[in-house]
């Protein structure tokens, strides 16, 4: 039952998610695949994908994805966030570190622009960071809700 | 036998049809760079096992023929190949075809983007030493591929060469395959940020990156042959044919320059570093700079170290009561104590959840206060000076003239040798400092003409705890593993005793690190033979002190309680001073005594 719950959890975040960035281009989180295929240089991209599998939107993932999803830099993107998200959201606070400097490079955003694109992100996440059931949602939760802020912040 | 002796005049003739007469290709095969690309063994057979690898039959001992059959793909422009084989492809080009812009039409999106177009950066990366698993005891060595400039991040690869192990293999099943073979290995690029986070995050492990200065050519060249090794399968041998040695080996593409001068049958991490620091290159250093990259825990240990007085109060009161951080103590503090004090805390609640003692509700209180608060950097920690390759040589052997008082009364010669890596008075570079970490230590000793095993060290760990902050979940817990054996007392001589005990304790450092005092209690077996009466409970307390001018010593006391033999109850006191003579060389004084004395003078190189 908890399994089940879990994955409505995801399910219902997932297709927030989707909503969210409506108009910035596929989710690696929402419309990615199954297996190794979503994050091939990553241990933890199987871990992502069954959890979406658990969540039962294999459906979804075949009418969406297309291997330039699940490749491209927002796939690469995804993975740092999913695999990095703490050291990420410290230096967020912080305003620089490698790991965001690494996640800007990979979204190829501009030097100049970088100051206002974290600014961004950082007020977005603070919201996150503050909510009330921050410490219950999964890794896989906050790096869903930090992609979204950074996709967000990228096209806004 | 007919269809057999068919079967072979057919491979003579397809053969000889797959080997044009050519000098130049005979030449060009038995060439080192060629052998090494095809990773050919001293018994003239490749350590690649997989048959994907080679584009002949016989490709794994065949140097020429694969040679042959490299060529002939690469003439038909066959871009399966010509994306798969880069390493060949370099070589090839600069000395075959002597046109190195020959199949640069050919695009290779996948190689051409992680290679960053065979221009990347190639940098060696040590992670030390991790006393949660056997096989990482003594560090290990990574390749980052990829831009070396600070400010890009941590967008690079990084290889790995590791066994497939299952992964709820016994310890004792791990062993016996890491050592005689058992394992399928394989090379592995995997994001950088994902390595700095294993390693610096839930290993706690500090990071050293040594950047190297190649030409362009030997680059794309070692560059193309990573790739083309990647995922191919090995053999692991746990000693000799490691990580360390597969990491050293790719360097072998790049032809003159020996890698890894060893007379050692075995590899360790820190011996290669020390052989690459010294590497000379095209008349300069192959290393041409050094990043640290601390881990979790030593962030921690750096930040805290930097508070003042009224800082730590405010870490301990917070730790105690999160609510304190709405406090107007805290409120009235400078900002940039704010900072620091965050930080820390950041660091020590990652630090819990790194070591399973999460206290998420904190940390969310911490981390949603750092948001509060304008942007600012965190205080970074410098880098240290116990860089692990400035250390001395790993191997230790000694000679020590002993004298016994007791009823034997006599003097002793003895010999001794540990393959690697430290004890606690010379723990050093790269070391856990106050730490014993010993594998396959022997003493042989002779007397009156008669030689004898003294001591054995199969296994010997001693982990001393002296950085922590005195948080919860960071108070200094050490532990101590011994398998061996040893005489029974101090003043045997034909008593040699198995020895097993484990032992847990407190350690406390005092004057910045010069005084560790630490105290143990623990259980064990100690006979020449096994039986009820082997077992014992027993009690330790010992200091180490670490002096200038080389100056190290310490000294132990101990008790062990046998089980329904209090003959064999024993008090054992040892105090030992060590003083390094060079970098490489040791002069030590022992004196033990348990059911007699034993005096020794000793002199120790490092090699």
């Amino acid at each position: 039952m908890i399994r089940v719950k879990h994955a409505l959890a995801i399910l219902v975040l997932s297709v927030a998610a989707g909503n969210a960035t409506a108009g910035s281009g596929p989710n690696p989180f929402r419309d990615c695949g199954i297996g190794a295929a979503l994050f091939p240089n990553s241990p933890t991209g199987a871990v992502i994908s069954n959890v979406i599998w658990d969540a039962g939107t294999t459906a979804i993932t075949s009418a969406t994805a297309s291997p330039e999803t699940c490749s491209g830099s927002e796939a690469k993107a995804a993975a740092l966030i999913y695999e990095t998200y703490d050291s990420l959201v410290e230096e967020t606070a912080r305003g620089e570190g490698e790991y965001l400097a690494s996640l800007l490079n990979i979204l190829e955003i501009e030097q100049q622009e970088r100051a206002e694109v974290i600014s961004s992100i950082r007020q977005a996440h603070s919201k996150v960071v503050s909510s009330e059931g921050y410490t219950s949602l999964s890794q896989l939760e906050k790096s869903m809700q930090y992609y979204n802020d950074v996709m967000a912040s990228i096209s806004a | 036998m007919l269809r057999i002796s068919i079967a072979f005049l057919f491979c003579i003739l397809v053969s000889q049809h797959a080997y044009p007469s050519n000098d130049k290709l005979q030449i060009l095969s038995e060439h080192p760079i060629w052998q090494a690309l095809l990773v050919i063994n001293e018994d003239g057979h490749s350590d690649i096992n997989s048959k994907a690898f080679f584009l002949s039959d016989h490709g794994n001992a065949d140097p020429l023929a694969e040679l042959a059959a490299t060529i002939k793909r690469f003439d038909t422009f066959d871009v399966e190949s010509i994306c798969k084989f880069r390493g060949r492809l370099a070589w090839l080009s600069r000395v075959y075809y002597n046109d190195v812009k020959r199949f640069s039409h050919i695009p290779c999106k996948q190689y051409d983007q992680w290679s960053e177009f065979g221009r990347a950066d190639i940098s060696l990366v040590f992670a030390s030493g991790y006393f949660k698993n056997p096989a990482s005891y003594f560090g290990h060595i990574l390749v980052k591929v990829g831009s070396d400039d600070l400010s890009y991040g941590l967008d690079q690869a990084s290889i790995n060469f590791g066994a497939r192990i299952p992964p709820d293999e016994n310890m004792l099943a791990y062993i016996f395959k890491g050592l005689f073979g058992q394992y399928v290995a394989t090379y592995r690029s995997i994001d950088y940020f994902s390595s700095t986070t294993t390693y610096g995050e839930m290993d706690l492990r500090d990071m050293w990156e040594y950047r190297l200065k190649l030409s362009d050519s030997d680059r794309e060249l070692m560059l193309g042959h990573i790739w083309e090794v990647l995922q191919e399968e090995y053999t692991y041998f746990f000693i000799d044919k490691n990580c360390v040695y597969r990491i050293a080996e790719l360097f072998s593409v790049l032809g003159e320059h020996n890698f890894l001068e060893t007379a050692k049958p075995w590899v360790t991490p820190q011996d290669y570093l020390q052989s690459m620091v010294d590497v000379t290159y095209d008349g300069q250093k192959l290393v041409t700079g050094i990043h640290y990259r601390p881990s979790r825990q030593s962030n921690l240990y750096g930040k805290y170290n930097q508070t003042d007085h009224r800082e730590k109060r405010q870490i301990h009161m917070i730790v105690d009561d999160i609510v304190r951080l709405e406090s107007e103590e805290f409120d009235v503090l400078p900002l940039n104590s704010k900072y620091l004090v965050l930080d820390t805390l950041l660091d020590y609640y990652q630090y819990r959840e790194a070591i399973g003692k999460p206290d998420n509700v904190s940390y969310q209180r911490v981390l949603e206060k750092r948001y509060e608060l304008p942007i600012a950097p965190s205080v970074s920690r410098g880098t240290p000076d116990n860089k692990p390759h400035a250390g001395r040589k790993s191997s230790y052997t000694y000679m020590r003239i002993s004298s016994i008082d007791g009823q034997h009364g006599s003097n002793l010669f003895t010999i001794g040798m540990r393959p690697a890596y430290y004890d606690a008075l010379d723990s050093g570079h790269g070391h856990v400092k106050n730490s014993t970490l010993i594998m396959g230590g022997v003493e042989v000793s002779s007397s009156n003409g008669r030689e004898f095993i003294e001591k054995m060290d199969l296994v010997k760990v001693e982990s001393l705890r002296i950085n922590s902050t005195g948080l919860p979940g960071d108070r200094a817990r050490s532990w101590s593993l011994t398998v061996g054996a040893e005489q029974s007392n101090a003043s045997c001589i034909d008593c040699l005793a198995f020895l097993l005990s484990a032992d847990t304790g407190y350690s406390k450092s005092y004057l910045s690190g010069a005084f560790v005092v630490s105290g143990f209690i623990g259980i064990g077996l100690k006979d020449t033979r096994l039986r009820q009466q082997s077992a014992f409970a027993s009690a330790s307390a010992g200091v180490i002190a670490n002096m200038d001018f080389g100056i190290s010593m310490r000294l132990k006391l101990s008790y062990q309680d046998f089980y329904n033999d209090s003959e064999k109850d024993t008090e054992d006191k040892r105090f030992e001073f060590r003083k390094a003579l060079t970098k490489n060389s040791d002069l030590r004084l022992q004196y033990e005594n348990n059911h007699g004395a034993k005096y020794g003078l000793g002199f120790g190189l490092y090699w």
